[in-house]
C-alpha cells in the first residue's frame, strides 16, 4: 500500500493544499505552524475516521478561518490499483466516496467499509476520541511528541497480524496452543502451591504436611522407642538389684564371722601388749641397776689410773724448773755486760759524727769563701761596662737626630731640586741688551745696554716711553710651574736641613754615618751587660756575703765542743778532713747497732726464760691440785660402793637379773609376733570397710529394687513394645508417604520447569525475525556491534532491547536516553512495517512527523541511512520536518509547506 | 495315662504395626483372644483334661492391663486347668508381668485354672507329672532343659504318671525361621533334648516355633493356634492345636487340631504387560474372594505397565486395602508408558510444548534411578492434565 496525493480542504488552518507522495521516501518540509503535522492528521483521518460523525474530534477539525466542512482525499495504491478517497466531515451529514481508478465507485457507509477491508483495519465504532483514532495504524504513523514510546506497545497492537508474519517468517514457527498454555498453567499454579518462591515446601501443602508428619513420626517413635527402652532398663535394673539384695546380704554374712574371728585374736593381742609392758619396765630397771654399778667400777679404775699417770708427769715437770731457773740467771748476767758494752759504743758514735759535722762545717766556709770572690770579680767587669756605654750614649745624644731615613729624604728633595732647576733653565728666554739708548725695563728690572736677564714668565719688555714689549718664554704655563717646583723644592730643602740644623746634604750624610757608628757600639755593650745581669750579680754579692759570715759563725760553735783537729788550709783539704769524719761516723754507728742487737736478743732469752719458768710452775701447781681432786673422789667412791670384793658380787648379781628379765620379755614378744599384729590391725580396718560397702551396696539396691518396682508397677496402661512397633510402623508409613508426595512434587516441579522452557524457546524462535529486522535497521544508525533482543513470552510482546556486544547485558528501553529510544522505537517501527508489509503489496506508508527532536544533527545524518534502507526494502518513508535540510542526504522528494499552503 | 491339649506361642496382644488402619489392627489383634476360646471348645470337645501353654503367652513381658484382662477372661472361660510356662516374649524373673499385681489381680478374678510356672521344679497334678523348663530371661545361655538331665532326680517321681516337659525355643535338630516383620530373627534358647534321659521323659511340649512340628516320636511342636504372620517356605503347619494322650513309658498319641480363623496369604506377580493386569484380578479373586476382613495378603509386584493400566492397578490396590486387613503392598512394578500412551503425549502437533515436555520426559524416565522416577511420575502427571484438558 502506497499514498500518492493527499489534499486538503477547509481543514483548521488549512483552505486548500494538495501534496504527491514519491512512491518510497517523502520530505514535507516548513517552518513551524506551517500545518504539517495538520496534513499528516487530515491524511490520517481521511485513511481512518468516518466522515459522518460528531463529537470533539469532528469539530477540532473545522477551520476557523474557512466556513465550509473539512474536506480530505486521499489517492493510494494497494493490490495492484489505485484508489481515492474523498471524504467530507459535515457532521452527521458527512459524506464518503472511494472510487477506484478506472473501476468501481463506493459511496457512504460501503465506502467506509471497503475502505476498511483495503487497509486491513476498521475505523473505529462507537464515540470516537482523538486517542481512539489515533491508536489506528499507530505502528506506522509517528505523531509528534510520541516518538520515544515504548516500541514493544506496537508490536503488541499489531500482534496478531505480526505473529502471522513472524511465523511465517521463522519457517512457519509453531505457536503455542491453548492447551499447552493451559496444562503450563496448571503445572505452574500446582507448583505455586506446593514451593515457595526460595523453593521450600509452602505452608499447607501436601508436601509439608507430609514432611510435618514424617518429623512428627520420628519424634514419636524416638519417644516411644525411648520409654521401651527406659522400661527395658527398669527390668535389668530391677533384676540386677534384687541379685545385689540377696549377694550382699551373702557377703554381709560372711564378713560379721570373719570379724568375729578378729575380734578374738585382737583381743589376745592386746593382752600380750599388756604383759609386754611390765616385763619391759622390769628389764629396763634391772638395766639400769647393772649400768651404775658398772658405770661405778669403771670410774674407780679410771680415777686410779688417773692419778698414777698424774703423779709419773709431776716429777719431771719439777726438774725442769729447776734447770730453767739456772739459765734466768746466767744469761741475765751476759745481757748487763752487753747493755754497758752499747752505751759506751753510743757515746764514741757521737763523738764521731759531732768530728764530723765540724768538717762539714768548714767545708762550708770554704765554699762560701770561693763563691764571694767569683761574684765580686764579675761585679766589677759590669761596673766597667755601665761606664763605658754611658760615654756612647752620651755622644750620641749630643749629634742632630738625623737617620738613614731622614738622610734619604733630603737626598731625594734635593735630586728633584736639580732637575726643577735644569728644567726652569731649559724652558725660560734669556734677553740681552745688545744697545739701547734708552731705558729698558724688563718687568720691574731696568736692564741696561749688554744687560741681560732670564725671563721664566711673561714679562713686559718697555723701551723708553712708547716702545713696550711683551715677551712671553716657551713653555707658556710650564715655565711658570717649573719655577714653583723648583722654588718649593729649594724651600724644602732648606726647611729640612735647617730642622736638622746641618748645612749641606754631605753634612747629613757624615752625620749619618757616624750616628750609625754609634749605634752599634752601645748595642754590643747593651748586649754584653744583659748577659751579665747586673743586678743578679749585686744579689749574688750580697747573697754570698751573708753565707760566709752564717758558715764561719757555725764553725766557731762547732769548734767549742770538738777537740780540734786543726784548720783546714782550703776547700779541698776541707772535704777530704770531711770525707776522712764520713767513715769514722759510719765505723761507730755499725759497732753501736751489732751490740744493741747483741744486748736485745740476751734480753729476750732472759724474758722467755723467766716466762717458761713462771708456766711451769703455774702447771704444777695446777696438776697438783687435780691429783689432790682426784684423790678425793677415788676415796668418795670407794666409800659409796665398798670395796673392790664387795663390789665385784654386786655386779654379778645386777647381771643374772637383766638375763632373765630379757628371757621373759622375748617369750612375750615371740607370742604376740605369732599373732601378726600389724597384719590384724589391717585386717581389722579392712572387715570394718567391707561391711560399710556391703551395707551401702544392701541399702542401694533395696532402693533400686523399690524404685524399679515402683515404675514397672506403675505402667500397664499400654505395652510400650507395641508401641514402640506402632511408632515405627508409622515413620515407615510416613517415609512411604513423604517419598510419594516428594515425588510427585518433585514431578510437578520439574513439569513447569520445562513447560517455561519449551515456551522460552518457543518465543525466541519465533520472535527472532522480528529482532533480525530492527537489528539491520539498528545497525545503520548504532553500528555492526549492536543488535536487538525482542522477549515475547505468554503469546505477548514484552519487550524490546538493545544488546551491544561489547558490554554485557542489554539496556532496556526505558534505560535509553531521549534521543537513542526515537531512534530504536523507528527501527522498531520500520521491522514491524517490513514484516506487515508483506500483506499490503510489500509496501507501507510510514509517516514521521517530527519523529527525531532529541536526536542531534550527526545523528540525524546517519538516520537517513536507516530510513533509506526501509525505502529501497519498499516501505514508503514519509518524513515531516521543520528542518528539510537536515533530511538532505535522504534523496527524498520534497515538499514545502510555507505560507502559501494555507 | 494323661489325655490334655497342647499349645504354645499365644502372643496375645501383639501390636501387628504393620496394619495401619486402626480398627483392622484391632480386628487381628482380637482374633488371638478368640483363638484361646477356640482352644478351650476343642479341649472340651474332646476331653481333655488340662491345657498345657509352651510359652509366649503374652507377645511382651510388657503387656498392657486390657490385654492381660482379655486374656484372663478367655483363659478363665476354658474351665480346664490351664498351665503356662514364660517364652521368650513374656519371659519371667524379676519384675516380669507375671509378678505384676494387676496381672495378679485378673489371674485370681477371672482366670483361677490359670497356673504359671515360673519355677523349674516338677509339679504332679491328678494325672501327669509336669516338668517345666520356664525362661526367666529374653535370652538364657544355659539349656533351660538342664535341670531334667539327671537320673537320680526321677527316683523321687511318682512312677504311674506320665512325665511331661513343657519347654520353649529352638531344638538342636530343628532351628526355626519365620518372616515376620516385628521379629529381630535371632536365634537363642537351645534345647539339647538328645541330653535328657528318653526313658524317664515321656512327651515334650514345644513352644516358639509357630508352625506344627514333630521334632521326635515324643516331642512337639503344636506352634500358634491362631496365625500371626505370612508364612515363607512349604515346611510349616500353623494355626493348630495338639490333642495329646500319653502315659507313663509309652508312646504318646498325638492329634493334630485346626484353630485358626484368620488367612494370611502370599502373592507375587509379575507384569509382562497391561493385559496382565486382567489375570492379576484372578489370582485376587481366586485368594480373597468375596471376603472383607478376613484375609491378610502380601502382594509383591514386579514388571512394568502403562500409565493406564497403572492407574487400574492403583484403584484394584486401594480395594484391596480397604477389604482386606491387611495389604502388604510390596510394588516394584515400573510405569511404562505404552507406545500407544507416549505417542498421544508427544505426536500431539496441535500442543507442540506439551509434545515437547512429553519428549523430554521420555528421555529421562529410563533407569532406576530417583530423577527416572521422578520423570515417570511427571509423565503421568502429564498424561492426566491433558485427559483433564487442565482447566
Amino acid at each position: 500500500m502506497r499514498l500518492l496525493s493527499a489534499t486538503v480542504r477547509s481543514y483548521r488552518l488549512h483552505r486548500d493544499v494538495t501534496v504527491e507522495f514519491d512512491r518510497a521516501r517523502t520530505l514535507v518540509g516548513g517552518p513551524n505552524e506551517s500545518g504539517k503535522s495538520t496534513l499528516i492528521e487530515a491524511v490520517h483521518r481521511g485513511l481512518f475516521l468516518k466522515a459522518r460523525g460528531t463529537g470533539d474530534v469532528y469539530k477540532s477539525m473545522s477551520s476557523t478561518l474557512y466556513a465550509e466542512h473539512p474536506e480530505v482525499e486521499v489517492t493510494f495504491e494497494t493490490g495492484g490499483r489505485t484508489y481515492t478517497v474523498r471524504k467530507r466531515f459535515s457532521g452527521p451529514s458527512g459524506t464518503t466516496q472511494l472510487v477506484e481508478t478506472g473501476g468501481q465507485t463506493w459511496q457512504g457507509d460501503e465506502a467506509e467499509a471497503k475502505l476498511a477491508a483495503l487497509l486491513g483495519c476498521a475505523a473505529p465504532s462507537g464515540r470516537v476520541t482523538a486517542d481512539k483514532i489515533k491508536a489506528q495504524w499507530t505502528h506506522l504513523w509517528v505523531w509528534q511528541g510520541m516518538s520515544g514510546d515504548d516500541p514493544a506497545g506496537h508490536a503488541a497492537t499489531q500482534q496478531s497480524e505480526l505473529l502471522q508474519r513472524l511465523q511465517a517468517a521463522g519457517g512457519a514457527v509453531v505457536m503455542q496452543s491453548d492447551l499447552d498454555g493451559r496444562v503450563a498453567d496448571f503445572f505452574k499454579r500446582a507448583r505455586d502451591a506446593t514451593f515457595t518462591i526460595a523453593r521450600n515446601p509452602r505452608a499447607g501443602s501436601d508436601l509439608e504436611l507430609a514432611t510435618k508428619e514424617l518429623a512428627d513420626a520420628t519424634t514419636a517413635h524416638e519417644q516411644a522407642a525411648a520409654r521401651l527402652q527406659r522400661l527395658q532398663q527398669a527390668v535389668a535394673d530391677f533384676a540386677a538389684a534384687e541379685a545385689t539384695v540377696q549377694e550382699t546380704a551373702r557377703d554381709l554374712e560372711r564378713l560379721k564371722q570373719q570379724q568375729e574371728v578378729w575380734r578374738a585374736k585382737d583381743a589376745q593381742a592386746q593382752e600380750l601388749r599388756h604383759v609386754m609392758l611390765g616385763q619391759e619396765a622390769t628389764l629396763a630397771r634391772a638395766r639400769d641397776s647393772l649400768s651404775a654399778r658398772e658405770g661405778a667400777e669403771a670410774a674407780i679404775s679410771d680415777l686410779r689410773r688417773r692419778v698414777a699417770e698424774m703423779r709419773a708427769d709431776l716429777q719431771p715437770k719439777q726438774q725442769e724448773v729447776e734447770r730453767a731457773e739456772g739459765s734466768v740467771a746466767d744469761v741475765t748476767q751476759l745481757a748487763e755486760a752487753a747493755d754497758r758494752k752499747q752505751q759506751e759504743a753510743q757515746t764514741a758514735a757521737r763523738a764521731a759524727r759531732l768530728r764530723r759535722d765540724l768538717a762539714s762545717a768548714w767545708v762550708a766556709v770554704h765554699d762560701r769563701r770561693d763563691r764571694l770572690t767569683a761574684v765580686e770579680r764579675q761585679l766589677a767587669r759590669v761596673r766597667e761596662l755601665q761606664g763605658s756605654l754611658e760615654g756612647l750614649r752620651r755622644r750620641q745624644a749630643e749629634l742632630p737626630q738625623l737617620d738613614r731615613d731622614g738622610l734619604e729624604e733630603l737626598q731625594g728633595i734635593d735630586t728633584r731640586l736639580g732637575q726643577a732647576v735644569v728644567a726652569v733653565a731649559a724652558m725660560s728666554a734669556e734677553v740681552e741688551v745688545v744697545a739701547a739708548d734708552q731705558a729698558i725695563r724688563i718687568g720691574d728690572q731696568v736692564v741696561d745696554a749688554g744687560g741681560s736677564l732670564t725671563i721664566a714668565e711673561t714679562t713686559d719688555l718697555v723701551v723708553g716711553d712708547a716702545v713696550r714689549l711683551r715677551i712671553h718664554p716657551g713653555g707658556g704655563d710650564s715655565l711658570a710651574e717649573a719655577r714653583k717646583t723648583e722654588r718649593s723644592l729649594q724651600q724644602q730643602l732648606q726647611g729640612a736641613l735647617d730642622r736638622y740644623g746641618l748645612t749641606s746634604i754631605r753634612q747629613a750624610g757624615d752625620l749619618v754615618v757616624e750616628r750609625e757608628h754609634l749605634q752599634t757600639q752601645i748595642d754590643s755593650a747593651d748586649s754584653s751587660l744583659a748577659e751579665r745581669d747586673a743586678a743578679g750579680t749585686l744579689q749574688s754579692h750580697s747573697t754570698a756575703v751573708t753565707e760566709l759570715a752564717a758558715a764561719e759563725a757555725e764553725v766557731t760553735r762547732r769548734r767549742e765542743n770538738v777537740d780540734d783537729p786543726g784548720v783546714p788550709s782550703d776547700l779541698d783539704a776541707a772535704l777530704a778532713s770531711r770525707r776522712a769524719q764520713d767513715e769514722s761516723v759510719r765505723e761507730a754507728e755499725a759497732e753501736e747497732r751489732r751490740l744493741q742487737v747483741e744486748r736485745d736478743t740476751l734480753r729476750e732469752q732472759v724474758r722467755d726464760l723467766t716466762a717458761r719458768t713462771g708456766a711451769l710452775r703455774n702447771e704444777i701447781a695446777e696438776d697438783e691440785k687435780a691429783l689432790t681432786d682426784l684423790e678425793a673422789q677415788l676415796e668418795i667412791r670407794i666409800k659409796d660402793y665398798g670395796d673392790d670384793a664387795a663390789r665385784s658380787g654386786a655386779i654379778d648379781t645386777a647381771r643374772a637379773a637383766v638375763i632373765s628379765a630379757e628371757q621373759a620379755l622375748q617369750k612375750t614378744a615371740a607370742a604376740l609376733h605369732e599373732l601378726q599384729p600389724d597384719l590384724l590391725k589391717a585386717d581389722g580396718e579392712r572387715l570394718e570397710r567391707s561391711l560399710d560397702e556391703a551395707n551401702r551396696r544392701r541399702v542401694q539396691a533395696e532402693t533400686a529394687v523399690a524404685v524399679n518396682r515402683s515404675i514397672l508397677q506403675s505402667g500397664g496402661d499400654d505395652d510400650p513394645k507395641a508401641s514402640a512397633a506402632h511408632a515405627a510402623a508409622k515413620v515407615s508409613a510416613a517415609r512411604d508417604h513423604h517419598q510419594s508426595v516428594a515425588r510427585k512434587a518433585a514431578a510437578i516441579a520439574l513439569l513447569d520447569d520445562l513447560f517455561q522452557e519449551q515456551q522460552q524457546a518457543l518465543s525466541d524462535r519465533l520472535s527472532q525475525p522480528l529482532a533480525d529486522k530492527i537489528s539491520d535497521y539498528l545497525q545503520c544508525v548504532f553500528g555492526s556491534d549492536v543488535r536487538a533482543a525482542v522477549t515475547f513470552k505468554d503469546n505477548t510482546f514484552r519487550s524490546i532491547d538493545l544488546v551491544r556486544s561489547s558490554q554485557a547485558g542489554a539496556s532496556s528501553f526505558d534505560g535509553l536516553s531521549g534521543g537513542t529510544r526515537e531512534q530504536v522505537a523507528a527501527a522498531v517501527r520500520l521491522a514491524i512495517a517490513e514484516l506487515l508489509a508483506a500483506e499490503h503489496d510489500g509496501s507501507l506508508p510510514l509517516a514521521f512527523d517530527d519523529s527525531f527532536a532529541y536526536s542531534d544533527p550527526e545523528r540525524v545524518q546517519v538516520l537517513q541511512r536507516m530510513l533509506d534502507l526501509a525505502a529501497s526494502r519498499g516501505l514508503q518513508v514519509i518524513v515531516l520536518t521543520c528542518n528539510p535540510s537536515d533530511y538532505a542526504g535522504l534523496g527524498a522528494r520534497q515538499v514545502f509547506l510555507g505560507a502559501a499552503a494555507s | 495315662m494323661a489325655r490334655f491339649l497342647h499349645t504354645a506361642d499365644w502372643q496375645i496382644g501383639k501390636p501387628f504395626a504393620g496394619i495401619r488402619d486402626d480398627h483392622k489392627r484391632s480386628l487381628v489383634q482380637h482374633a488371638r483372644v478368640e483363638a484361646i476360646k477356640r482352644v478351650g471348645g476343642v479341649a472340651r470337645d474332646r476331653g481333655a483334661e488340662f491345657v498345657l501353654v509352651a510359652g509366649d503367652l503374652f507377645d511382651s513381658p510388657s503387656a498392657s492391663r486390657s490385654t492381660v484382662s482379655a486374656a484372663c477372661s478367655a483363659i478363665g472361660q476354658i474351665g480346664l486347668p490351664v498351665f503356662v510356662i514364660p517364652g521368650n516374649h513374656d519371659h519371667g524373673g524379676p519384675g516380669s508381668i507375671w509378678d505384676l499385681p494387676y496381672f495378679l489381680r485378673e489371674q485370681s478374678t477371672l482366670a483361677p485354672n490359670l497356673t504359671v510356672l515360673l519355677q523349674p521344679v516338677p509339679l504332679e497334678i491328678e494325672s501327669a507329672v509336669l516338668l517345666p523348663c520356664p525362661l526367666l530371661r529374653r535370652r538364657v545361655a544355659l539349656d533351660p532343659t538342664q535341670w531334667l538331665r539327671e537320673l537320680d532326680f526321677y527316683r523321687d517321681l511318682p512312677s504311674d504318671k506320665p512325665r511331661i516337659v513343657i519347654a520353649h525355643g529352638s531344638t538342636q535338630t530343628f532351628i526355626g525361621k519365620w518372616e515376620d516383620d516385628e521379629e529381630d530373627g535371632s536365634v537363642g534358647n537351645l534345647l539339647e533334648l538328645s541330653r535328657l534321659p528318653e526313658s524317664e521323659i515321656d512327651y515334650i511340649a514345644l513352644g516358639d516355633w509357630h508352625g506344627t512340628k514333630k521334632i521326635q516320636a515324643n516331642a512337639w511342636y503344636s506352634g500358634t493356634p491362631e496365625i500371626d504372620r505370612f508364612p515363607k517356605g512349604a515346611d510349616n503347619e500353623p494355626g493348630n492345636v495338639l490333642l495329646v494322650e500319653v502315659g507313663r513309658g509309652a508312646p504318646p498319641q498325638v492329634a493334630v487340631e485346626a484353630t485358626a480363623a484368620l488367612r494370611w496369604s502370599e502373592l507375587t506377580f509379575d507384569f509382562a504387560d497391561d493385559a496382565a493386569l486382567d489375570e492379576f484380578d484372578d489370582r485376587i479373586n481366586s485368594l480373597t474372594g468375596q471376603r472383607a476382613n478376613e484375609d491378610l495378603l502380601r502382594l509383591t509386584l514386579s514388571g512394568s505397565i502403562g500409565i493406564q493400566a497403572s492407574d487400574r492397578l492403583e484403584e484394584t490396590l486401594e480395594s484391596l486395602t480397604a477389604r482386606l486387613l491387611r495389604l502388604n503392598a510390596v510394588n516394584l512394578t515400573r510405569i511404562a508408558p505404552t507406545r500407544a500412551e507416549i505417542d498421544a503425549l508427544t505426536q500431539r502437533t496441535a500442543d507442540p510444548i506439551i509434545a515437547e515436555v512429553a519428549r523430554r520426559l521420555v528421555e529421562r524416565s529410563s533407569g532406576d534411578s530417583e530423577d527416572a522416577n521422578v520423570a515417570r511420575t511427571a509423565l503421568r502427571e502429564l498424561h492426566a492434565a491433558c485427559a483433564r484438558g487442565s482447566q
